[in-house]
């Protein structure tokens, strides 16, 4: 393949020149997808070792949220082993961290689907993006702003809120 | 129960949880029980990544507008703040200023960080009023749960200048310096921050101005160094070790480093193992055992921050954080040095906003 490329100077983007599976999603939308990049899942990597045709099912993951999964893994799948200090390495790192950022411009609920299925498929570094992306939303918020946010429940009793306001008042007890 | 993000089963809640910075604290726990019981859990401590941070004393940029008003604040000298540097994250992070008072920090005070996990606390000791350069006595104690500073118990007379300082458990150690009327002092005392109470240690054997302290091996705290009343700037290298649990001081140790040295940018390896780094004419040098150990070359400091080179931190797995600049008065850098057995020595240097470029007086790696 290597070969292929310095040659004839084809792109590799296409995918045409290497192996590829296929994912079914819970919706049953198929997703043909370079083997290189379906394997940062840990959960289809699997899968493809343990071998079959017919394509590989995901029942937990549907078709829109598969979709953003399989961006961010061939986006990451493509970036060569850095070679550190290098300048074009640096340059990488820059569009990929530019990459993962725009992808994180979604919805709360999107974002939601999205952990549930870093998780099931075992994309570690999406977890990670995802849920620090999660704790970044918090940043510079108010307990109640928060609350809005998530939809969560205040379930302090008024003598507990009391406390904690004293505690923030910067009150030893 | 159990749901803090609803859409999130509790496992991959705590996922994001648990990525929240230190800042975000205390408005996390206020949100709902479930937050705040997981905020406050060890668990939810032990399952954080391990994220050193740098605590720094450091001066707060100068007016944005010249004229004399400018002129003037120069005049007076340096107001300091606390900023926490995550060397990690790249970012930096302002604590609120000292309640009473400017706000500012006294100059010359000692920060050290005890506890561990949601108990965490970074304490502020002594120093000079920074309008009447008078030495304080007054303790201020970070919590970064509530995210608010508390006045903790004042330190024992005497007022003590230039003191050795450490935390080691939960205790801060104070030891040595000078009192007002520049004598070196013997007299050592220790600060309980969860009692918020002060207790008194006995005199070492060796007075000790200008000491450094260190945290050791086996939980005890090193005062290393100092001069006494009459060998004024003369610095000794030797050391005494206390030791919490016969509370007592151990034999003096000579030439623990090179007499004559000062002992400033002595500090302890983050394991707590009782390995010690210094800089020695640009260098980061290393000590690894308790007795008799060697110091030995660890890396250069950078050639830019190597002039000036004024604090070291620990900050854990094998890296060393220098605060240096290229010549006296410059802008000031954090250079963090990583170095292990099977790799060479490699430093990076922090990239900071300009507001985050003013000198640092104290330095300590804080464990959140």
């Amino acid at each position: 393949m290597a070969a292929a490329d310095s040659c004839d100077g084809i792109s590799t983007s296409g995918g045409g020149w290497e192996k590829t599976v296929t994912l079914v999603s819970s919706d049953d939308a198929r997703f043909e997808v370079r083997e290189a990049a379906a394997s940062l899942s840990q959960t289809v990597r699997r899968m493809i070792r343990a071998g079959g045709d017919g394509g590989i099912p995901l029942p937990k993951v549907d078709a829109r949220t598969l979709s953003t999964v399989l961006e961010y893994c061939n986006k990451h799948a493509a970036v060569p082993a850095p070679a550190p200090e290098s300048s074009s390495a640096e340059a990488a790192a820059v569009d990929l961290e530019w990459f993962d950022k725009e992808l994180m411009h979604v919805d709360l609920a999107t974002l939601c689907s999205l952990i549930r299925a870093a998780d099931y498929l075992e994309v570690a570094g999406l977890l990670d993006l995802t849920c620090k992306t999660v704790a970044d939303m918090i940043k510079s918020k108010t307990a109640e702003e928060i609350r809005q946010m998530f939809g969560i429940q205040n379930d302090f009793t008024p003598e507990e809120e009391e406390q904690l306001s004293r505690e923030n008042a910067g009150v030893f007890e | 129960m159990g749901d803090f993000i609803p859409g999130l089963p509790e496992d991959l809640a705590r996922e994001c949880l648990v990525r929240l910075g230190f800042d975000q604290l205390p408005a996390a726990r206020r949100v709902s029980r479930g937050w705040k019981a997981e905020v406050e859990s060890p668990f939810h401590h032990r399952l954080r990544r391990p994220r050193p941070l740098l605590a720094l004393a450091q001066a707060r940029p100068p007016l944005a507008d010249s004229g004399p008003a400018r002129k003037y604040a120069a005049a007076a000298g340096y107001s300091y703040r606390l900023v926490l540097h995550d060397p990690g994250a790249g970012t930096w992070t302002p604590l609120p200023p000292l309640p009473g008072g400017g706000g500012g920090l006294p100059l010359f005070c000692q920060l050290a960080a005890v506890g561990e996990g949601p108990s965490t606390k970074l304490v502020v000791l002594g120093g000079w009023d920074p309008e009447t350069w008078a030495p304080t006595a007054a303790v201020h104690v970070y919590d970064f749960l509530a995210g608010v500073w508390r006045r903790g118990a004042d330190m024992p007379p005497p007022r003590r200048s230039f003191f050795a300082c450490a935390a080691v458990g939960s205790r801060v150690f104070v030891a040595g310096g000078h009192d007002v009327e520049k004598n070196a002092l013997r007299s050592a005392a220790a600060y309980d921050a969860e009692a918020d109470a002060w207790a008194a240690l006995p005199d070492m054997a060796r007075e000790r101005d200008e000491a450094r302290g260190v945290r050791a091996g086996g939980g005890r705290f090193v005062a290393l160094g100092g001069y006494s009343t009459e060998g004024q700037g003369r610095f000794a290298g030797s050391a005494e070790a206390f030791d919490p649990s016969t509370w007592s001081w151990g034999p003096v140790r000579e030439r623990v480093i090179e007499d004559g040295a000062c002992p400033r940018t002595c500090c302890a390896a983050a394991a707590g193992n009782g390995m010690m780094y210094m800089l020695d004419a640009g260098r980061v040098m290393a000590r690894d055992a308790e007795d008799g150990g060697a110091w030995r070359t660890v890396a250069r400091v950078p050639e830019d921050g190597r002039a000036a080179a004024t604090e070291v931190a620990a900050i854990g797995e094998g890296r060393v954080a220098v605060v240096g600049s290229a010549c006296h008065g410059a802008e000031q850098a954090v250079y963090v040095l990583s170095h292990g057995d099977a790799t060479a020595p490699s430093w990076t240097r922090a990239a900071a906003p300009p507001e985050f470029t003013g000198h640092v007086q104290a330095a300590c790696c804080v464990q959140i």
